[in-house]
């Protein structure tokens, strides 16, 4: 309430004071036109000249600092309603998150024969790119995971690793992860001398970073209204010992899930936008 | 083919197909219950998933 009163009495006198120098610069004028009270009163460099002066500065300042808080005003507006749309397009993604993960359950259980992929073998999840200390990475903005998953820690970009790999060229595609897991039995040294795209241009440590996982299948999301423009990725990582056929088979064909992740597109570009940022 | 199948997948993957946008209502109905928006419902669902939320809706309303 004290910091209300205050900051309404000094906005008042910040206003009260600009209208009276707008008077006085009008008056002033007026009679040093006429050379009113006489024709030296308001030459330079006595208190009415000073004061003229003055008030003139105060109103070119005043100027500025109005629009500069309009402007201010107008910034946080903006980021506010970004926010706030960032913050319904988690929400929405999340829930797509969980809806897809218990999808996968369900389509895999009800297989001929029937496979056992549990809830918590699955982390489903979106990635957007984003620009960070001046390069683009991407970064996972929502996900569905019921263990306590720990971040690998890697910073992805563009090429790199199966999010970089899947971004770089926006393709579908999902990848066995054992096969190149196996070859760091290689060691360190063999490991990172192995041509950049067979190991996705991930180097021994990364991979050792990142060995949870079976296999992973990813989806690249487009703007809905544009699909050469990429927005983001939705990433199904899978984690147990058997299934990840079954897994890769519900991402590619079954009708509901590619159903929710179209309809994700134009939430994406709603919170995130159609470009790295 | 379009700008998204042309792209390439790393050595041992298996291409997914790309999207093929269609609807459908149960999933938008699931969507729903996880907490999803009415826009992501009708952009899953069209109309009449939006109608069958709405008749929901007014089915667990309070009297």
């Amino acid at each position: 309430m004290l910091r209300f009163l205050r900051r309404v009495w000094v906005d008042g006198a910040i206003n009260a004071l600009a209208v009276l120098s707008t008077l006085f610069l009008a008056v002033a004028t007026l009679l040093a036109g006429q050379d009113q009270p006489d024709d030296t009163y308001w030459d330079a460099w006595g208190a009415p000249f000073i004061l003229r002066l003055a008030a003139v500065g105060y109103i070119a300042l005043f100027t500025f600092w109005k629009w500069l808080d309009a402007r201010l005003e107008k910034e946080q507006k903006k980021r506010a309603e970004a926010s706030a749309a960032r913050l319904e397009a988690d929400a929405n993604l999340t829930a797509a998150c969980q809806t897809i993960a218990a999808l996968i359950v369900g389509y895999c259980a009800a297989a001929t024969p029937p496979v056992a992929v549990a809830i918590d073998e699955l982390a489903t999840q979106f990635w957007v790119p984003r620009v960070r200390a001046g390069s683009e990475v991407i970064e996972r903005v929502a996900r569905f995971v019921l263990w306590d998953r720990p971040g690998s820690g890697v910073v992805w970009t563009k090429g790199k690793g199966i999010v970089g790999h899947a971004w770089a060229n926006a393709a579908p595609f999902s990848l066995d992860l054992r096969p190149l897991r196996a070859k760091l039995a290689l060691g360190e040294a063999a490991f990172n001398a192995l041509p950049e795209a067979e190991r996705l241009g991930m180097s021994y440590a990364d991979v050792t970073k990142t060995k949870l996982y079976t296999g992973i299948a990813v989806r690249p999301l487009f703007d809905p209204d544009d699909p050469t423009t990429f927005l983001g990725l939705f990433v199904t990582d899978f984690r147990g010992n058997t299934g990840f056929d079954c897994v890769e088979t519900a991402m590619a064909q079954y009708g509901p899930i590619d159903a929710i992740l179209s309809g994700c597109q134009a939430i994406l570009k709603k919170g995130y936008g159609t470009g790295a940022g | 083919m379009t700008e998204q199948s042309k792209a390439d997948i790393p050595e041992g993957a298996t291409r997914l197909p790309d999207l093929r946008g269609e609807q459908d209502v149960d999933a938008a109905l699931r969507l729903w219950h996880s907490g999803a928006s009415r826009d992501l419902v009708a952009a899953v669902g069209g109309e009449e998933a939006l109608e069958l939320v709405d008749a929901e809706v007014e089915a667990s309303a309070p009297d």
